[in-house]
């Protein structure tokens, strides 16, 4: 899989500048600055580094204890593909694969996912660019409005598929339902799904 | 030409949508930033009375902490229902005082998004609570500006009591609507970054060109110095309209720690910082001769405000507009209780009026022994009943013939309760839908090169609706090129100004102005390839000269494609403002938009009433023994002058339905009356519909010709679908119960006696 990395070395503000502006507490003295300076400097102290392999490349990322994948995944490694859309586990819109299997990585720490394989939407379409058959289906059919549930419903859709969840539209409307859309695609989303599953067997 | 209009086109953003690349302003990281976090009051009224913030700041990563004291440079912006670019007047953080529950009272700036609220939470705060009470009470209610300008917001026609003692049925009935949020599937989200003087705001937006006037006017600075970036928004539905504290106090944490901040809400703040759907009460009185004609239809709207603004979703002004009827009497009333303020939420005119209007309606039907749908074409009106002006066009009965067909409404049994599938109870029910046509002014920038390429630059939004799409196919028809020749840019503060995405206006407005600027193109290549000496244009009148599919067509015959002339210019290209002013706007209102207010004309002109029509038809299943109550089958057909693109207004309709089929069965805010505060503030147990909740929805689309709209003959359909589909659902209810449902979201508890 080609993956550009994240530019992890463009400029933050420097630290020297960003205390001189602010009316920063003694707490924060000697931390990093922001995302993008996150890895290269000294965060807290239960913070370790670890290796995620997202989307066939491995990466290092330095995160806490407490740090979900989506946000190690969006503001870490800069793939803000996965979207939050209530940081509970309640909507799937950051649903990823792990291993192959759907999660929501809102509700999954970054440790957890260490060694295993992240799939990401970034992650579909094949390196000349041409799209995975369900990103097709799911812009051929409308599967959505404002896109903002859609890489979680991508993700889903082809587990839904793998799982062997997607033999009629009930079965599908019942194994989709983990991911929701507030425009209403609904039906187009099954619509979709259905046309994967067909071309697959066909 | 392949044809652009009118015809399925793939959204040109699609590919963006479906990769992950499509920015939403979340999705912005500048370099250094750091992540904002509020903590919000637990007491609905009081005052706080003090607030430790030591802990907080003690937390690893955590920058500041902000508090009423401390937040430097806040400022704010009056609020809408005062004339302002605000979602309310009151602001928090500027003393003390609380006002609703939720409110923002500290503003947490961490080095990550945990740390951020991990702070939040620990910030401690001390209050003196006093009475509050969130629910409207309509027994307390007033008119709005009765007395001396009351707009409208009483209307008394003809005589009423004489209408209702003449009727040969009537009916007296009053419902109610909840209180209900937006929930875009994208949260509320703020990214700030001062450059010196100098700011950018990435924000989800329905309106860039309001916030940055009411940024720019608060700081007091020029408004090219203000940057409000909007590119992709994820859902708004009315949420994303004004200018919201959240905002304001991320600006203001931004130029306080001297670097870039990100704030995305959570989901149980979205419920509180920003506005939602009021609580409503619905009374109608009608009445109707024996063969169904009405004689008197009163509406009586009651909605909850906040205690410190006027939330006027005027209903009645639309309700009077649906049927014939001489005598008619309407008023508009607001009641008071603590909360934030609330605004618009999708069709916020009509989604509770016309549960209330249309399952009246079926009411009288059932009293009349008649074919409801039947009742609805005895009363159609030709001209609006009220203010004595034709509508531009009215497909109403068009839309029911149509769904009756589609639905199989001929299969309906005539009693109650004589449908049944096995232990289920089945009901057909059916509602009337109609959205306001709303104008705007508009420009647009358009280019066009000689290679064929063309550029479209205005200050629009896509918030799922397919804009970027819909403006490429109305370039692409007249300019005679592919939609994916079309390169259209939006959501930008800086760009040509375009309407506020709100009121199902963009479309037709900012549409019409993109279809000026081609007219324009063709009008200025015209002129310059007329006066060569070459040519096949060369000496005709330029005046005379036509567009036609990219073609430039001479008076006698003479034509050239529009490239082909633009390649005979030494530029190569053209590139105009277009415009659409509507004869109905009036200089104040064209004023007010382009000083980033709204100025809307519409629905009614001096010459027209302008609306767009549907029905819709629900079949509900309602188990015999659990009372589940399942939707197999909800159609609708709508009529709504042109449709630019079928696949993507077919969508629009579609998730309208599906919010309908939401507000009859699901949603609802529930509220703790103790503490006035939202109780399900989150996305589970706020219910919305899931996938499994959606089976059968069909959408029909009809042809409608409507030349005095704009000049494109479109309508908004925006939040068409959304309205009357409750009622729908709920006449269903009753046709297989025989229990009348008054009060929303109906629940298998309200048919446990039936
Ligand atoms: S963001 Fe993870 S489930 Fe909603
Ligand atoms: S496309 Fe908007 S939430 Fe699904």
């Amino acid at each position: 899989m080609s993956e550009t990395p994240p530019d992890l070395t463009r400029p933050g503000v420097s630290r020297r500048g960003f205390l001189q502006g602010s009316s920063a507490v003694a707490g924060s003295l000697g931390m990093a600055v922001g995302a993008a300076e996150a890895q290269q400097a000294e965060p807290s102290a239960d913070a370790r580094t670890i290796a995620l392999t997202v989307n066939g490349t491995r990466r290092h990322v330095t995160v806490e204890p407490r740090t979900t994948l989506v946000e190690a995944l969006r503001d870490t490694l800069g793939l803000t593909g996965t979207k939050i859309g209530c940081n509970q586990g309640q909507c799937g819109a950051c649903t990823v694969l792990m291993g192959g299997t759907r999660v929501n990585s809102c509700l999954t720490l970054a440790v957890m996912a260490e060694g295993t394989e992240i799939v990401t939407v970034e992650g579909l379409a094949d390196p000349t660019g041409d799209l995975h058959p369900m990103q097709a289906a799911f812009a051929e059919n409308d599967a959505f409005q404002c896109g903002y549930c859609t890489p979680g419903q991508i993700l889903s859709a082809i587990a839904c598929i793998e799982e062997g969840h997607a033999n009629d539209a009930v079965e599908i409307r019942e194994y989709m339902s983990g991911n929701l859309c507030r425009c209403g695609a609904y039906p187009n989303i099954v619509a979709a799904i259905e046309q994967v599953r067909d071309s697959e067997q066909g | 030409m392949a044809q652009t209009i009118n015809t399925r086109v793939t959204r040109t953003d699609a590919r963006r949508k479906v990769t992950g690349a499509a920015t939403y302003a979340a999705d912005e990281i500048p370099a250094g930033m750091l992540h904002g976090a509020l903590a919000c009051s637990s007491i609905a009224v009081g005052t706080v009375t003090s607030i430790n913030t030591s802990v907080a700041e003690a937390e690893p990563g955590v920058v500041a902490v902000y508090t009423h004291e401390t937040l430097p440079d806040y400022k704010t912006v009056k609020g809408f229902y005062a004339g302002g670019p605000g979602s309310a007047s009151f602001w928090p953080m500027e003393g003390t005082e609380i006002r609703y529950a939720g409110q923002p009272v500290a503003y947490v700036v961490a080095e990550t998004a945990a740390a951020a609220r991990r702070g939040a939470d620990l910030v401690e705060v001390s209050y003196e609570e006093g009475e509050s009470r969130i629910h409207m009470t309509p027994d307390d209610s007033f008119v709005v500006g009765a007395g001396e300008d009351s707009d409208g917001m009483i209307l008394d026609q003809g005589d009423l009591q004489a209408g209702l003692d003449s009727a040969a049925q009537s009916v007296d009935m009053t419902f109610t609507t909840p209180f209900q949020h937006h929930n875009p599937m994208e949260m509320f989200a703020a990214t700030a970054e001062w450059r010196g003087d100098r700011l950018t705001v990435w924000m989800p937006s329905q309106s860039v060109r309001t916030l940055r006037a009411g940024i720019a006017g608060a700081y007091g600075l020029p408004e090219t110095s203000v940057r409000v970036i909007s590119s992709f928004v994820g859902g708004a539905f009315g949420s994303k309209a004004g200018i919201t504290p959240y905002t304001m106090l991320t600006i203001a944490a931004a130029k306080g720690v001297g670097a870039p901040v990100r704030l995305i809400v959570t989901r149980p703040q979205m419920y509180t910082v920003a506005t939602f759907r009021p609580e409503s009460e619905q009374k109608f009185r009608l009445g109707a001769d024996a063969e169904g004609r009405l004689t008197a239809f009163e509406h009586i709207e009651t909605a909850q405000t906040s205690q410190f603004d006027m939330v006027v979703n005027a209903g009645t002004h639309i309700t009077r507009a649906m049927y014939a009827c001489p005598n008619i009497r309407t008023e508009q009333r607001l009641s008071r209780s603590d909360t934030n303020t609330g605004g618009f939420m999708r069709a916020p005119n009509e989604m509770q009026t016309f549960w209330g209007l249309e399952s009246a309606m079926d009411e009288l039907a059932w009293k009349l022994e008649m074919d409801p749908v039947e009742l609805r074409r005895v009363n159609d009106a030709r001209e609006h009943p009220t203010e004595g002006v034709p509508f531009s066009s009215r497909s109403l009965m068009e839309s029911y013939d149509a769904v009756a067909q589609s639905f199989g409404w001929a299969d309906r049994g005539r009693e109650v309760g004589s449908m049944t599938d096995g232990d289920w109870l089945v009901g057909y029910g059916c509602a009337t839908a109609t959205y306001p046509t709303n104008i705007l002014a508009s420009n647009a920038r358009v280019r066009m090169q000689a290679s064929g390429n063309a550029y479209i630059a205005l200050a629009a939004h896509d918030v799922g609706t397919g804009t970027y799409t819909i403006m490429a196919q109305v370039a692409a028809a007249r300019l005679g090129v592919p939609v994916e020749a079309v390169d259209v840019v939006m959501g930008e503060a800086s760009f040509p100004v375009a309407p506020i995405s709100g009121g199902s206006t963009t479309a037709a407005s900012a549409g019409s102005a993109v279809h000026d600027g081609c007219m324009k193109i063709a009008q200025q290549v015209a002129t310059r390839v007329s006066a060569m000496s070459e040519g096949p244009l060369s000496g005709v009148d330029p005046a005379q000269v036509t567009l036609d599919d990219g073609t430039l067509r001479g008076p006698n015959g003479q034509s050239q494609s529009l490239a082909e002339a633009l390649s005979m210019l030494p530029e190569g290209e053209v590139e105009v403002i277009g415009e659409f002013r509507h004869p109905a706007l009036t200089n104040e209102l064209v004023a007010a938009t382009f000083k980033g207010g709204y100025g809307t004309a519409g629905p009614v002109t001096p010459d027209f009433a302008m609306f767009a029509f549907g029905a819709e038809m629900a079949e509900v299943h309602i188990h015999r023994y659990t009372h589940e109550i399942r939707v197999p089958r909800l159609h609708g057909a709508f009529a709504a002058g042109t449709w630019l693109n079928r696949k993507t207004a077919h969508s629009q309709l579609l998730g309208g339905m599906v919010w309908g089929i939401g507000s009859a069965l699901h949603e609802v805010t529930e509220t703790d009356s103790a503490r006035s505060r939202f109780l399900n503030a989150n996305i589970a147990e706020y219910l919305i519909p899931v996938n499994a909740d959606i089976r059968e929805v069909r959408v029909e689309m009809l042809e409608e010709q409507d030349d005095y709209v704009n000049p494109l003959g479109v309508k908004g359909i925006g939040e068409l679908g959304i309205v009357g589909t409750a009622a729908a659902i709920g006449n269903a209810v009753y046709h297989a119960t025989g229990t009348r449902l008054t009060s929303l979201p109906i629940r298998m508890s309200d048919l446990v006696s039936t």
